[in-house]
């Protein structure tokens, strides 16, 4: 349901990023790039091709050192970074291999934590929070604590909190990367649910096996796109 | 694509979307919000860090009050004792071939003539260093030499200064003072060391192998405090015995005033006792209170600032300590905060917030100890505590203050955090 008249969500245009120091790092180099809303892509490529500096670099946690990048069609190089942690408050939501969740907070205070940046109401992030937990099948976990959690329990929950804002688009790097592979295969049916809601996700992945849940799958190597199926492979439709 | 969850309908229009909280940003009461979960967090780590503030706050405020308590007990004794005694010196004792007393044998009775006295008595000390005299209760120890103690000659009137008159047998009288008898009065201090207690059986002591019999035992002397540790003999007979008072002990005259009058006796005393030679006798005009404890108070205040101070480093330096080691194992939840959408200040100001109420809450349970300790300290030495309330108001203030300095270096390195480096392990 690609609509050319809609505009894209994400839009890098030949961004590049290097590392200074004494050996400079290319990290990315001339990738062109562009996300629709309700897309759910995912990039895979080897070690050190690149994918989590560009996953950061859609996320605003870093910026390009060369080429622009547009986020839902405003310029993010000239944007100062009060508006960019106002962007992120907002629209983005993180997920990353290490969970990141305050130990000792609740589950459901650690969910209510989306929206503290954007000003949202406790009461109405505290709403939000179980909300997001019923989608990850966890409302019933809101009060114990992360620890008391497994791995993919604490994954789906830190899941939560990235959807709980409702942003426009989760950005998850290796959302699997700790887990087992059953446990890998649930964390990807929640991901292809929220998305056939309507949630556009970016994710890194080291399984090529999980990609038959995303629309589109982008391979990356030594900083560069060398494959992306949505441009290779026109699929007319998706389900 | 539309679903009940994705509850922003509005779609980009010209390159952007309305701000669903334009300009926002945290609220101040989740500030807080946060900064009470983070300290409750691990309670272990906040006391630790509470420690120095609390310690530093409470040495601060017990011995400022201990101070302030202990110099108003000085202050009360002072008022009443010393702004009523006038002391009058001789300054020129034994001119050239002069042998006579340097003030007159009737002292006591021309100052007590004067107005406003109560109650004055003239008196010398006839033993030095050089030319000790033994004390002792049997003629025969020759080893009686008693440091620290000394025989005074004085007049009758002498026994009005003790404070609660005589303990044993009876004061020296006119008619035993005029007629030269040889009897002696011991202070409390000096009947004890000679085991004399009682005189239900006649006592004799040896001066100088001199025998004199003990009629009588003074309670302690406040204004005189000299006496408790002297053994009095009649001036008729030091004079005869030893002769006129010397140049290292001059014949002193002291005299207890009603309040007020003191200075100006002070400047009537020498023309009672010389009119012929006024400037001999130098009498101690008592000071003034509030004059004589300018210096104290001066240093006092000097006390309170170093110490207040010394306190605030403390507090500071504990809190800055506690909190660098706390930043850095927190760096990926700063890391997490900022992916959030936390802005730099964001987290500077939760640091600093966090410190500023450790440090607040360490000035009030400091302030409070010290409160404790200065009414025990003052019970035990049955004192009337004397804080002044600007003291405990000053507990938490030092805590906020060296609070907030202490969260800037955390706060500035807690801010510098790259959100990458910080998430990318865990
Ligand atoms: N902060 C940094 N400073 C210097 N070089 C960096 C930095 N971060 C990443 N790099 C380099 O940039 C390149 C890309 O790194 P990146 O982390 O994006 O790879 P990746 O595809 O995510 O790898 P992995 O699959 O191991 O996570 C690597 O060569 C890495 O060494
Ligand atoms: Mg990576």
């Amino acid at each position: 349901m690609r609509n050319t008249m809609v505009t894209p969500l994400i839009e890098l245009e030949h961004v590049g990023r290097r590392y200074p120091g004494p050996v400079p790092t290319e990290a990315l180099r001339d990738v062109s790039l562009s996300v629709m809303p309700g897309e759910f892509v995912a990039i895979l490529g080897p070690s050190g091709a690149g994918k989590s500096t560009l996953l950061n670099i859609l996320g605003m946690l870093d910026a390009p050192t060369c080429g622009t990048y547009r986020f839902n069609a405003l310029r993010t190089d000239d944007m100062p970074e009060r508006r960019k942690s106002q962007i992120r408050a907002q629209y983005i939501g993180f997920v990353f291999q290490a969970f990141h969740l305050l130990p000792y907070r609740s589950v459901e205070e650690n969910v209510a934590m989306s929206g503290l940046y954007a000003g949202v109401a406790v009461q109405e992030r505290m709403l939000r929070a179980r909300r997001a937990l019923s989608k990850v099948g966890l409302e019933h976990k809101a009060n114990a604590g992360p620890l008391d959690l497994s791995g993919g329990e604490r994954q789906r929950v830190a899941i939560a909190r990235a959807i709980c804002n409702n942003p426009r688009v989760v950005v998850c790097d290796e959302p699997t990367g700790n887990l087992d592979s059953q446990r890998a295969e649930s964390i990807m049916e929640i991901f292809s649910n929220l998305n056939r809601e309507g949630q556009t996700v970016v994710m890194v992945t080291h399984n090529e096996a999980q990609t038959r849940f995303a629309h589109r799958t982008i391979h990356m190597s030594d900083g560069m796109i060398i494959e992306d199926s949505a441009q290779s492979v026109s699929k007319g439709t998706d389900a | 694509m539309h679903s009940e969850w994705n509850f922003h309908a509005g779609h980009p229009e010209n390159g952007s979307w309305p701000d669903r909280y334009r300009g926002s940003s945290i609220r101040r009461v989740d500030v807080f919000r946060e900064v009470v979960a983070s300290l409750c967090a691990q309670p272990g780590r906040t006391i630790l860090t509470l420690f120095g503030t609390v310690l530093g706050v409470a040495a601060f405020v017990a011995v400022t009050g201990i101070v302030q308590t202990a110099t108003g007990q000085i202050s009360d004794g002072f008022s009443q004792l010393e702004a009523t005694t006038v002391r009058v010196t001789d300054q020129e004792p034994k001119l050239a071939g002069d042998a006579s007393l340097g003030f007159p044998i009737d002292t006591a009775e021309r100052l007590c003539n004067l107005n406003g006295v109560s109650d004055a008595t003239l008196m010398w000390v006839v033993d030095d260093e050089a030319h000790p005299l033994s004390i002792a209760t049997d003629p025969y120890t020759e080893a009686s030499m008693l440091p620290g103690y000394s025989v005074i000659a004085a007049d009758n009137h002498i026994a009005g200064f003790a404070d609660h008159g005589m303990t044993a047998g009876s004061a020296l009288d006119a008619f035993q003072v005029d007629t030269g008898v040889r009897a002696a009065m011991l202070g409390s201090q000096t009947a004890k060391r000679l085991g004399i207690t009682d005189l239900a059986v006649p006592r004799t002591i040896y001066l100088g192998g001199e025998s004199f019999s003990v009629i009588g035992i003074m309670s302690p002397s406040s204004r005189i405090p000299q006496l408790d540790t002297s053994v009095v003999i009649p001036d008729t007979v030091a004079l005869g015995w030893l002769g006129a008072p010397t140049q290292r002990n001059p014949a002193r005259a002291v005299a207890s005033t009603e309040t007020g009058a003191a200075s100006l006796i002070a400047r009537q005393a020498p023309y009672a006792l010389r009119a012929d030679a006024p400037e001999r006798a130098l009498a101690d005009a008592p000071q003034d209170w509030s004059k004589a404890t300018r210096g104290v108070r001066k240093s006092m205040t000097g006390l309170v600032a170093g110490l207040a101070g010394l306190s605030l480093l403390i507090g500071c330096v504990s809190i800055a300590g506690a909190t660098m080691a706390s930043v850095t194992e927190r760096i990926p939840e700063f890391g997490l905060r900022r992916s959030l959408g936390a802005r730099t200040t964001d987290i500077a100001i939760q640091i600093i917030t966090e410190t500023a109420v450790i440090g607040i809450i360490g000035g009030l349970l400091g302030g409070n100890i010290g409160l404790v300790i200065i009414v025990v300290v003052s019970i035990s030495q049955s004192w009337t505590a004397v804080v002044d309330p600007l003291l405990l108001l000053l507990g938490p203030v030092i805590g906020v203050i060296s609070g907030v300095a202490a969260g800037i270096c955390p706060a500035v390195r807690a801010s510098r955090i790259s959100p990458i480096g910080a998430l990318q392990h865990g």
